[in-house]
């Protein structure tokens, strides 16, 4: 499903060139649910927004289903995302002037597509806000918000699901239901799901765990490995 | 769901005294647009209807060099086959037997028709029917000699004839409307030809022939054929043409409402683009979350697209409304200043409205054409996480800024009419720079005035230059407008006193029906109180072609000396042809130079003329040609004197002249023209003006005022967690209030300073220009000055106010919280 | 402990024999706390010889049919009335602490660690059987698992900050 190799992203800050990512090797089956986790500041956003194609790398290839993204224009990876890719990010990112309904449709609309009557509601009804259509964000708790975000990822059935510390401000109750929704999907429609997180809790729903560090990848378990909860207690903080 | 308008309308709408503001920025530059266009259309198709109605449907006029001459000259002349249609007429003095104080009020211009149902002169009836042989009136001699159709009206000396029909004033018939200007006018009344003729005991005496040619003759030809059938004949034959210029001098308003259009339209351009361009950079994140969720960069361009053409749409539907009743209201005060008669006429809406709303649609996407372009290149993820290129991009953009501005001034310093408006663009581009400068001075001014709150004021300046810069601009060229406008229609009476004192030629002039004698101009000289008279000669309908191809006619005026006009220019070569000297005005419609060889139809038939000078003069506003008196009598073919120009000793001498002439020569008598009435006059005209231009003057600065507005209420939505922060820790509401009006005086006052120089500027280079009118000398009066400072600053200061009262307003605990 | 009580629950549902209770009992764990026969016997004779249980009759295959009595109906709802209180020193753990730093017990840090990786272990089987009983419907094990995770995620915290200390 998705194939990483050899990534490499550097930043330009003024004259100097800082490497973030340092050659990335990385693939996800289909279906799986991978977690990222790592230090601060190791890369792990850089390297989901590459795979959601909000940027390019330096050098190095991404492949989604076979077709290398990093070749492709803006506009050709932007048709990709629309299509393949639900994103979720750790604050949420709702539109402001648009409606709880109109924020969910959102990716069908920008796909010319219209949303299949009911669909919306079904998925309001799943992470359990039914009836919040015509209200707009911020009138929602964060909590809320975040399960719009969700709803919003989803709704165009993307195979590939990203999400960037979902839970990230989010208080363990809240973040423990967002979770089990995740997880929900993950189940009934065989999403791939790759989220980055610090949470240890969040990281006991994945069935492999990538360890990142200054760019690299240091370390990965699957959940059969003896040594995964030696793994996650030396990681986690 | 999301596709529909509604989504579109929130946007726009979502800063409500924001979009208001700038609602009513391009309802008022569509609506003064409107306003202008309509009124320029309008009087130019009075002027047209009006020449097309002077010139009826006649193709050809025969006339004398003497007054009269006699039909049966005519005769074996006209070839039955090249005329389809034919109407003589006589044009004769005459008095109405009805009471008034003096007997210039009842001085009537006769026109006898040969025929009252030719279908070349075009009344525009009220009562009655034109095609019946009577008197035919206009409706201004029926209300002051109290008649109506039917009734019948006497003549001195004449007899009397019953009222056939009763016209609206207009291009044929005029009458004076009051009986203090029938002083100096006289009434026109239509009469059959025989009649006048019997009256006045002119048997077959006719003024003039027009004729209409048979359809399919090559009219150039006739034209020809007809001049050589003349040569040697006191008679001739020009082609009538549709000319009023000599009569009307309206480029120089053209030219102004053409500005204030331009710039009103420019000036709200500026203030959507602001708008626009602030509105997308606050929506940075929103734009870039969208790209995320899959919106392309033209889907971002498709959407901004439709609130801009919301609106656009809004604003212009609003601004063509208002802008309609602008163009009514400017066409009315038009109308009352510069024709003094009172005509109907249809006000011309379509063409300056589909303009109007051609542009008030497509100027706001120009605006935001950079701002749109930007949107669509929003990069995703600098954009959500906050950061943005904005810096890196504006220190390049400056420096092209500064490149261009500095081209555009030298541009603007080329001495052309509309080179000029390159200048502004120039002060737009520069003025970022100019506002550094300007603010090293009014920057510790405010200090000294509003202390902590002052130097707050001036550094929240700063994190919105470029906007902030663009609103000064604005006000600058609003300011600058006004100086010139108000310092030209300050100098341009007394210029054109100067004017028509220097070349008017005398302080009376009269015209005769015949021509006048040696021996009664020497009578006149030897009249009380009269200094000296000369006679000379007027060449009436002389018409020559445009360089589009356009016949056009003038008069030649012979002279002596040249107290008729100022030269401006003048050449030493000499020519074969005789020398001509041609009126500004003219000279500018023949798309001729000095030293060139013209051709014009003259009574002495196709003749080539030199022109020797290019001058300025009173008569005819310009449009008109000189040339010596033997040049006159011998290659114009025009040996006589109709006009005489008379000085007098003083002022009080004139009503003696004027009782003197009228006594010796008040029946044959057809004008008499006073320079002073004629300065009064024009005057009296410009002050008409002065009113309509100070009131565009005040919209155009209004505009700029709201502008600031706008500007202010972007910076202070910017900064409400700032004020907020402010606010909670102390500051008053007042003390916000203030500050935020300081603010504004800082914007404005830069404007102003900036303004009032590069107005400066503007009146200079008027002052030097060869382009402009010669009357405009540098001066900058007093008066002008302080409307402009002044008006600039209570603009300002109100344009303030709502924003510093909202600002204030802003609520500690919201503002903190907000994103 | 509350095998007993469990037991009286499950009889106030309905009359079973040992071998059902033992079953019954696992399956309302979730199989998470398995119960030996014997276990069952000597609680259920305990139960009987406290007259909060009795033994009417046997079923068809002659296995000893257990009733709850009036009595033991009452030990039940007063159990459930009864508010938990919570020990400082329930916890072993805190005891193999407070033991460990008394001997100055070198392999203190290493103690903590495995406390956290077996902690860590629990958290995943947890999870893992979260999202394995979801859509199954049994709402009160899911409670039960939210908070051993809330108290795991406590204690996590804790070991990580005597780790530091
Ligand atoms: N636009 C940028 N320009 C320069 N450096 C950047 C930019 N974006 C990210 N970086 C740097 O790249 C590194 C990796 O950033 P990234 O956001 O991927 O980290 P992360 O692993 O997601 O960290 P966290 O867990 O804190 O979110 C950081 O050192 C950061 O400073
Ligand atoms: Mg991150």
């Amino acid at each position: 499903m998705i194939n990483v190799s050899e990534l490499k992203k550097e930043y330009k800050t003024g004259k100097e060139t800082v490497p973030v990512l340092k050659g990335v090797d990385f693939s996800v089956k289909e279906g799986e649910f991978v977690c990222i986790i790592g230090p601060s500041g190791s890369g792990k956003t850089t390297l989901l927004h590459l795979l959601g194609g909000l940027d390019t790398p330096s050098s190095g290839s991404i492949q989604l289903d076979g077709t290398d993204i990093t070749s492709k224009s803006e506009k050709m990876r932007t048709l990709i995302r629309r299509k393949d890719i639900g994103l979720i990010f750790q604050n949420y990112q709702l539109l402001p002037t648009l409606t709880i309904y109109e924020n969910i449709v959102f990716p069908l609309h920008a796909d010319g597509k219209k949303a299949p009557s009911g669909k919306v509601e079904e998925l309001l009804e799943a992470v359990d806000l039914a009836g919040y259509e015509k209200r707009f964000p911020n009138e929602l708790s964060g909590g809320q918000q975040q399960r719009v975000a969700i709803a919003r990822a989803l709704i165009h059935e993307p195979s590939i699901l990203l999400a960037d510390e979902p839970t990230g401000n989010l208080d363990r109750q809240r973040s423990s239901d967002i979770l089990d929704l995740l997880a929900t999907f993950h189940q009934e429609r065989k999403q791939t799901i790759v989220m980055v997180t610090h949470d240890m809790f969040a990281a006991g729903y994945a069935d492999r765990i990538v360890l990142f560090k200054d760019g690299v990848i240091e370390a990965e378990v699957t959940r059969e490995d003896e040594d995964y909860a030696k793994f996650l207690s030396r990681f986690m903080a | 769901m999301l596709s529909s308008f509604r989504v579109s309308w929130r946007n726009i709408t979502r800063h409500k005294k924001r979009f208001l503001f700038t609602l009513i920025a391009i309802v008022l530059g569509v609506s003064v647009m409107t306003g202008m266009l309509i009124a320029k259309s309008t009087f130019a198709n009075i002027m047209d209807e009006q020449e097309r109605i002077a010139a009826g449907n006649a193709d050809f006029r025969i006339q004398g060099t003497k007054a009269f001459f006699s039909s049966n000259e005519l005769e074996g002349l006209l070839d039955q086959d090249q005329v389809k249609e034919g109407l003589a007429t006589l044009t004769k003095q005459g008095l109405a037997d009805i009471e008034t104080d003096s007997p210039e009020q009842a001085t009537v211009k006769f026109t006898g028709l040969s025929d009252f149902q030719n279908g070349m002169i075009e009344l525009p009836v009220k009562e009655g029917d034109v095609t019946e042989e009577g008197l035919i009136i206009t409706e201004n001699a029926a209300a002051l000699w109290g008649k109506e159709v039917g009734d019948l009206v006497s003549f001195q000396n004449m007899g009397s004839l019953k009222i056939t029909a009763i016209v609206n004033e207009g291009g044929i018939l005029n009458s004076p409307k009051t009986m203090e200007a029938a002083q100096f006018r006289d009434f026109e009344a239509i009469v059959p030809l025989d009649i006048l003729q019997e009256w006045s005991g002119m048997n077959r005496q006719i003024t003039e022939y027009r004729f209409q040619a048979e359809e399919g003759l090559d009219q150039q030809a006739l034209l020809t054929d007809y001049q050589n059938a003349l040569a040697g004949t006191d008679l001739f034959v020009q082609p009538i043409v549709a000319d009023t210029k000599a009569y009307n001098d309206v480029e120089g308003m053209y030219f102004v409402f053409d500005l204030i259009a331009i710039l009103s339209i420019f000036i709200s351009a500026f203030i959507a683009f602001n708008m626009i361009n602030t509105s997308i950079l606050e929506r940075n994140n929103e734009i870039a979350i969208m790209k995320s969720l899959g919106y392309t960069g033209r889907n971002v361009i498709q959407l901004i697209f439709k609130e801009i053409l919301f609106l656009a749409s809004i604003g212009t539907v609003l601004g063509l409304g208002i802008g309609v009743w602008l163009g009514i209201v400017v066409q009315d005060v038009l109308i009352s200043a510069i024709v003094t008669q009172n005509i109907t006429y249809q006000v011309e809406i379509l063409m300056p409205v589909i303009i109007s709303a051609a542009v008030g649609i497509v100027f706001p996407f120009l605006a935001a054409a950079m701002p749109l372009y930007k949107a669509g290149k929003t990069p995703i993820l600098e954009a959500m996480s906050g950061h943005s290129r904005e810096i890196t991009l504006a220190n390049k953009f400056n420096l092209v800024r500064v490149i261009l501005g500095v081209a555009c001034t030298a541009v603007g310093l080329i001495d052309n009419v509309w080179a000029f408006l390159f200048l502004f663009i120039g002060l737009v581009l520069l003025f970022p720079l100019w506002m550094k400068l300007i603010q090293l001075v009014t920057g510790p001014m405010l200090r000294v005035l509003f202390g902590f709150l002052g130097k707050q004021a001036a550094r929240s300046l700063k994190q919105f230059e470029k906007r902030n810069a663009n609103t000064a601009a604005m006000l600058a060229i609003g300011v600058s407008l006004a100086l010139f406008m108000s310092a030209a229609l300050e100098t341009l009476p007394e210029g054109m006193e100067k004017d028509i004192r220097a070349t008017f030629g005398g302080d009376i002039i009269a015209e005769k029906e015949t021509a006048w004698e040696d021996s009664e101009i020497d009578a006149i000289r030897n009249m009380e109180g009269i200094e000296s008279a000369d006679a000379y000669a007027e060449v009436p309908n002389v018409t020559w072609y445009s360089p589009s191809g356009e016949l056009r006619e003038f008069s030649i005026l012979s002279f002596e000396d040249s107290s008729m006009f100022e030269l401006i220019e003048v050449t030493d070569q000499t020519s074969d042809s005789p020398p001509i000297y041609i009126g500004d005005r003219a000279l500018a419609e023949m798309g001729a130079a000095v030293g060139d060889v013209f051709t014009f139809h003259t009574p002495a038939g196709e003749t080539d003329f030199f022109i020797k000078g290019v001058v300025q003069t009173a008569h005819y506003s310009g449009y008109a040609g000189f040339a010596e008196d033997a040049i006159v009598r011998e290659s114009l073919n025009w040996p006589l004197n109709y006009h005489v120009a008379i000085d007098v000793a003083d002022e009080e001498s004139v009503p003696m002249a004027l009782a003197g002439l009228r006594v010796n020569y008040g029946e044959s008598i057809e004008t008499i023209d006073l320079m002073e009435l004629n300065i009064e006059q024009a005057k009296s005209g410009l002050s008409g003006m002065n009113d309509l231009m100070v009131g565009l003057l005040i919209l155009v600065i209004a505009i700029s005022a709201i502008g600031i507005s706008n500007t202010l209420f972007m910076n202070t939505l910017e900064r409400t967690k700032e004020l907020g922060t402010m606010r909670a820790l102390g500051f008053t509401k007042s003390q916000v209030r203030i500050m935020i009006i300081a603010e504004g005086l800082l914007i404005g006052i830069t404007g102003v300073i900036a303004g009032t120089l590069y107005g400066i500027l503007v009146i200079y280079l008027n002052s030097v220009s060869d382009q402009a009118p010669a009357f405009l000398d540098f001066s900058i009066p007093r008066s002008s000055l302080v409307i402009a400072v002044a008006g600039g600053i209570v603009f300002t200061l109100l344009a303030s106010w709502i924003p510093s009262h909202s600002a204030s307003q802003i609520s500690i605990k919201e503002a903190i919280n907000y994103e | 402990m509350s095998v007993k009580h469990s037991l009286l629950a499950l009889l106030y549902e309905k009359s079973r024999h040992g071998y059902e209770l033992k079953t019954g009992f696992e399956e309302m764990v979730q199989g998470m706390w398995p119960l030996n026969a014997g276990q069952v016997y000597t609680t259920l004779d305990r139960l009987e010889r406290d007259s909060l249980v009795e033994t009417p009759g046997h079923d068809k295959k002659d296995r000893k049919l257990y009733t709850i009595t009036t009595a033991g109906k009452e030990e039940l709802w007063t159990w459930l009335e009864d508010p938990v209180g919570r020990s400082l020193f329930k916890d072993e753990f805190y005891f193999k602490f407070l033991c460990a730093n008394q001997v100055s017990y070198e392999n203190r840090q290493s103690m903590i660690r495995n406390q956290k990786e077996t902690m860590i272990k629990d958290v995943l089987h947890l999870t893992h059987l979260k999202k394995q009983m979801m859509g199954s419907g049994n709402e009160t094990m899911k409670l039960l698992i939210e908070g051993a995770l809330l108290h795991l995620e406590a204690d996590i915290k804790w070991l990580d900050m005597i780790a530091d200390s």
